[in-house]
């Protein structure tokens, strides 16, 4: 039993077992664009919404995601729940089941099991202890459950932060490394805002991007970014090897807002030149900017390449060559603004 | 030199091309590629359905450049697409017709065809 619930055949017992939760009374809800969807569960509810601060709303009547957070074994009253994760546990065998109607996965390095029934728009994830795993899971929960929710019709995630204003802005699409997050907050303060610093929802018939995750995470070798903000910086342990966590909606929520028109992409590359300089881009380097990062991380369909291919298309896009001198990123690229339609 | 015909990876392969350049995914190993512009071309008589020869065939006659030096260059490339797993090599052209002048029409020079192979996103397919 404790082997055969978590085969693709059972999956539909797991919808089942999710549904006996719902009078569980600790609950937030949140909005991105008009989609609503609501996180409940037991106290590890709080450490996964972190994140979601931002669009929190104070009730959705009808949310159209349900996501059951659960900590641990104690608060699980299903036995079929509680065998299945211990067998979980025990056997630490990562895996990762997807076909057209759920998608399932457990990874044994955090002992954390998450299923989603695509049909019926319901996730369960679980985590054995909430307060051993890595902090960098808080960062970006649920964004397969996410991607796969909202992936359909009109929206794309894409691995990219967002600046701007509330007129229109532009997406910064980067693999780990290239100088994203180091544009994002060398805008702080500057009158630029941002959408979010990891994965923003982009509706690809209107071009209009929304902020999902208002956190910023980079490496702890960054000193300029380290020091300014520093009061920011949570939890502010230097004998870790966690990157630095910045929850904007907590310590930076004037930087923030909710959404904003697209008017270009913009690929970072870090020069370690002092000045920054802003030149154009093809569509293909856009493309080889945005593509491989978000569809590896998100485990996206094939088919994505193609989405993300016209939008690459239609965008105008450049390039910022960012240097170390940070108020020149932000200049240049409220300047850059200033010349888009 | 072998008449070898090939068909595109389905399943874990995606491509877009542009006007000077394609973008391969390879989820299965975690790899992307960027053909050059010659690259793109050769990539695209893949998918016509032309063989290995008829592709040498077209750009030597059309830049008049020594069949070796063409092949050479073409097999090169094709045997790096096989290694990575983005094309197949079959029996019989996979294409129903195969307009080889046609194909050739756009391609306004010929370089050495290049391909830029990217490792660096394999760990975002780990599962821990």
């Amino acid at each position: 039993m404790c082997v055969n619930v978590v085969q693709a055949e059972n999956f539909s017992l797991i919808t089942d077992e999710i549904k006996n939760y719902a009078n569980i009374t600790h609950c937030r809800y949140f909005s991105v664009d008009t989609n609503t969807f609501c996180i409940k569960g037991d106290g590890s509810v709080d450490n996964f919404c972190r994140s979601l601060q931002f669009i929190e709303e104070s009730y959705c009547p009808k949310p159209a995601l349900t996501i059951l957070q659960l900590n641990g074994l104690k608060t699980i009253t299903s036995s079929v729940l509680q065998k299945m994760f211990k067998a979980l546990v025990e056997q630490q065998n990562s895996f990762w089941q997807e076909d057209e109607h759920y998608c399932a996965w457990f990874e044994s390095s955090f002992n954390r099991f998450t299923f989603f029934d695509k049909k019926q728009h319901i996730c369960l994830h679980w985590v054995e202890n909430v307060n051993t795993i890595h902090k960098g899971l808080f960062s970006i929960p649920y964004i397969h459950v996410f991607s796969r929710w909202l992936s359909r019709e009109k929206y794309v995630f894409i691995h990219s932060a967002g600046i701007g204003h509330q007129t229109g802005g532009i997406l910064l699409p980067s693999k780990g490394g290239s100088g994203k997050t180091t544009t994002t907050l060398s805008c702080i303060g500057s009158g630029l805002k941002t959408i979010g610093d990891d994965f923003i929802l982009l509706n690809y018939h209107t071009f209009e991007a929304f902020n999902l995750y208002s956190v910023a995470q980079f490496e702890r070798n960054h000193a300029i970014i380290e020091n300014r903000l520093k009061h920011c910086i949570a939890p502010y342990n230097s004998h870790t090897d966690e990157k630095y966590q910045v929850y904007m909606a907590e310590h930076l929520p004037d930087f923030l807002i909710k959404s904003f028109q697209v008017k270009a992409i913009v690929i970072p590359n870090f020069t370690g030149e002092t000045n920054t300089m802003i030149q154009p881009a093809d569509a293909g380097k856009i493309l080889l900017g945005i593509a491989p990062s978000t569809m590896f991380a998100l485990k996206t369909p094939m088919s994505y390449l193609s989405v993300l291919g016209n939008v690459s298309r239609q965008l105008p896009a450049y390039q910022i060559n960012t240097g170390t001198k940070l108020s020149a990123i932000s200049e240049s690229l409220q300047q850059l603004l200033l010349t888009l339609p | 030199m072998q008449t070898s015909f090939y068909t595109v990876a389905t399943g874990e392969i995606a491509f877009e091309q542009f006007d000077n350049q394609t973008i391969i995914l390879n989820a299965a190993k975690g790899s992307y590629y960027e053909l050059s512009e010659t690259a793109n071309y050769i990539f695209d008589f893949i998918q016509k359905g032309l063989s290995n020869l008829q592709i040498v065939e077209v750009i030597a006659t059309k830049f008049n450049i020594a069949v070796e030096e063409v092949y050479n260059n073409v097999q090169e490339l094709l045997d790096t697409l096989i290694e990575e797993e983005v094309i197949t090599a079959v029996s019989v052209s996979p294409a129903q017709t195969t307009d080889t002048q046609a194909a050739v029409l756009q391609m306004s020079s010929f370089q050495k065809p290049s391909i830029r192979i990217f490792n660096d996103l394999q760990s975002l397919l780990k599962l821990y």
